[in-house]
């Protein structure tokens, strides 16, 4: 015996089938509008998690661009102070050795020890000088100035370079150097040696051991030029190495988003053509319901 | 030569069934549409013979009765694919909420909530000595203790209200297993007495039929007319004319509902009720594993926020408020660093506004992969991602279940329909056939009664 086909039964499979339909209709919609593949996590679960995972690296890589753009700032700031620190003591040199000339008189001596007071003065400012609310080479003491602003005495509180992590699992690099690093060494400080010169080129009395006092001075400035020339590499190397971080981060970001987009992105060519196919499909289910089907009672009198 | 009046009485016989058989068809025409309605036919049958000289012939025809097409195999598969398609159904229905909880909104889920409150740290790294980033780190504490709060009230919020679905599916079972033992009574009554009991059977499949939707029910025929309906590992819910009612208990500490019969615990392998069961179970799982990462979250905070010292230079203090145990539902950010940012501790050295290794080490947490909660073992963020993927697994793997049975049922029903299912075009070629049947049988009448007639004139 034949399989019975009953008018109930081919209304239930109508039914079922533009409902099926319009499900799948709507999900495309939903597609084409979010633009997304997984609009739930149930639409693709194990989507779902990588698309959460990648979502917090991508914070995480732009938190560090941050971090990064603002190591990069703080170690130009320094970079430029360094150069113009470097100038400075560039002018003290020449003017000490105008100084030491025996043809000097003692009216342009006191000239010279005018502006390398003034110099001092502005060596002294570089080195107080702030970044924001920080003091650029105050390193992790932020308390207090690096050097008395009004003696130049070095601060008592001892101070380390600040490090700063720039790169996901890379070690923190030092977005600064402090004061004492450049502008001191174990025996003296150039405020010091800069007072003991200006001492001598104003005279003491004692021609003879002024000098040697301002001999003394340019042996000094040598020592004070090799170390603001290493402070000055360090900085430029931390520099270097944020701007490759930077790339690399920028690298990172970008295959991060493409990976995500892959994963969660809806394909929007193909969505709208399988849109276009289902609304079809369903266009044909309504049609064929809408004729009707013919029943013997339609032909009998 | 004597009268015979068995013609008209073949006649009368044949009018009669045929007339029946025309109210069969109009029955079976006029429940096309009834939901559970078996198609019915009239049994017709040849008369006893008589004897006519020395033959015998037939009287005509006789009504037997009407039979049911009902296959009882095909039904209790219904019966069975309904079970299981209730099941899928109640855990999809209770389950798709919680992804979508847990997901949030765009930019107001919990993701967003943990990825902002790293952030800060990682920003104060940078500026160790900021006020104003300060503040915003415990603005981004206040709203990740707020989005814990709001998410798991949701999933509370939703637990509760499977468990009165489960309430009131319990109140429909109750309901559906008395009419059923009422119904038992009284088709073992219509077939002691010989009636036809077919639309009462029509009405208890389809009482049984919701009753495996709802609970997986099986049914065992007693023989009698009588039918036995079972749950789980062979509990009865109806025995006879009797029916068994459930109770659903409140059980401690969540005051969530333990459904027993009789006292005993009744267990439910399939159906609605055990849907909602699971998604009971596996809301429960979500809230836990939420109060898991919330608890992770504050100790690990805390303990990396106590090690450093504050923008005072001072110890650091809990960032959240600690306790045992910190649920998703009690986190907060202490209410001493609310009201004074400067307690938000950046450095480990013992000076203020120095480095802001504390804060980096804070911000790192999100994804340091050395996190248990649970079973689970791996990042904040990563077993954010799991909890996620696990209630979007599940409801998948309803969807997809559903999909399937789906065919099933459809198949089964199909099957049923080819059996019971009325069809227009058959009761059509019935009604013609009957019609036709009716009007030779008048026609056979007349004859008969001429016949008759002209034999009575002949003796007039």
């Amino acid at each position: 015996m034949n399989f019975r086909i009953t008018d109930n039964l081919t209304n239930k499979n109508f039914s079922s089938r533009i409902n099926d339909q319009r499900t799948r209709i709507s999900v495309l919609q939903e597609r084409l509008a979010s633009g997304k593949r997984i609009n739930r996590p149930s639409d693709d679960p194990a989507g779902a998690e990588a698309v959460i995972n990648l979502k917090t690296s991508i914070e995480q890589i732009e938190q560090f661009q941050r971090s990064a753009t603002a190591a990069g700032q703080r170690l130009t700031a320094a970079d430029d102070t360094l150069s113009g620190y470097e100038h400075i003591l560039e002018r003290i040199r020449v003017l000490v050795s105008q100084g030491l000339s025996d043809t000097t008189t003692q009216e342009s001596r006191d000239i010279i020890a005018t502006e390398v007071e003034t110099l001092r003065g502005r060596i002294l400012d570089l080195a107080n000088s702030k970044y924001g609310d920080d003091y650029l080479f105050g390193g992790t003491r932020q308390g207090s100035p690096p050097f008395d602003p009004n003696t130049g005495v070095p601060s008592a509180i001892p101070s380390n370079a600040q490090y700063l992590q720039i790169e996901p699992g890379a070690n923190a690099i030092a977005v600064g150097i402090t004061g004492e690093s450049f502008l001191t060494d174990s025996t003296s400080d150039i405020f010091t040696d800069l007072d003991s010169a200006l001492a001598a080129l104003r005279g003491t009395g004692n021609p003879t051991a002024d000098h040697t006092t301002l001999q003394n001075t340019f042996s000094r400035l040598d020592v004070y030029s090799d170390l603001v020339g290493n402070a000055h590499a360090r900085v430029g190397a931390n520099l270097n190495i944020t701007e490759f971080s930077q790339e690399r981060l920028n690298t990172d970001h970008l295959s991060l988003e493409e990976r995500s987009a892959e994963i969660e992105g809806a394909d929007f060519a193909d969505t709208a053509i399988e849109l276009t196919q289902q609304q079809q499909a369903l266009d044909a289910t309504l049609q064929v319901v809408a004729r009707g089907r013919r029943s013997l009672f339609d032909f009998l009198g | 030569m004597s009268i015979n009046f068995s013609p008209l009485e073949i006649g009368r016989r044949a009018l009669n069934a045929n007339q029946f058989g025309i109210t069969v068809t109009g029955q079976n025409i006029a429940n096309v549409n009834t939901p559970g309605y078996s198609r019915q036919r009239a049994v017709l049958s040849e008369g006893n013979p008589d004897r006519f000289g020395n033959f015998s012939i037939g009287s005509g025809v006789t009504v037997e009765g009407i039979q049911s097409f009902r296959d009882q195999f095909i039904e209790s598969r219904i019966q069975a694919e309904t079970g299981i398609a209730g099941r899928l159904t109640a855990r999809r229905d209770s389950l798709a909420p919680v992804e979508a909880i847990l997901q949030g909104t765009e930019n107001g889920g919990l993701q967003n909530a943990l990825n902002g409150f790293f952030s800060a740290f990682r920003d104060l790294d940078a500026n160790p000595g900021s006020a104003p980033l300060r503040s915003i780190a415990v603005q981004k504490g206040v709203n990740l203790a707020n989005t814990f709060q709001s998410t798991r009230s949701r999933l509370f919020d939703l637990r509760q209200g499977i468990d009165s679905r489960v309430r009131s599916t319990v109140d429909e079972v109750n309901s559906l297993t008395s009419k059923v033992a009422d119904l038992n009574g009284q088709i073992k009554f219509a077939e002691a007495t010989g009636s036809n009991p077919s639309g009462l059977l029509d009405q208890r499949t389809e009482y049984v039929n919701r009753l495996s939707e709802l609970t997986g029910a099986r049914t065992y025929d007693n023989g009698d007319g009588t039918i036995n309906i079972t749950i789980g590992e062979g509990r009865a819910v109806v025995s006879g004319v009797t029916a068994f009612t459930l109770e659903a208990g409140s059980t401690p500490p969540l005051g969530l509902s333990a459904i027993t019969i009789n006292g005993q615990p009744a267990v439910f392998d399939e159906g609605t009720i055990r849907g909602l069961q699971d998604g009971l179970n596996e809301t429960t799982a979500q809230i836990d594993g939420l109060d898991g990462l919330a608890q992770a979250i504050v100790d690990r905070v805390n303990t990396l926020h106590t090690s450093g010292t504050d923008q005072n230079g001072n110890p650091g203090v809990n960032f959240f408020t600690p306790g045992t145990p910190v649920t998703a539902a009690t986190i907060s950010v202490d209410a001493a660093v609310v009201s004074n940012p400067n307690l938000v501790v950046a450095s480990a050295l013992p000076q203020p506004g120095q480095n802001g290794t504390v804060a980096g080490e804070i911000a790192s947490l999100l994804t340091d992969p050395n996190t248990t909660v649970g079973t689970r073992t791996g990042s904040f963020s990563s077993i954010y991602g799991s909890l996620i993927s696990q209630a979007g697994e599940q409801v998948r793997s309803a969807e997809d279940g559903l999909v399937t049975q789906g065919v099933i049922l459809a198949q089964a029903t199909a099957q049923r329909e080819a059996v019971s299912g009325v069809s227009l075009d058959e009761e059509a070629i019935n009604l013609i056939q009957y019609q036709k049947a009716f009007e030779a049988a008048a026609r056979f009448l007349k004859v008969a009664d001429e016949m008759t007639q002209t034999i009575l004139s002949l003796a007039g």
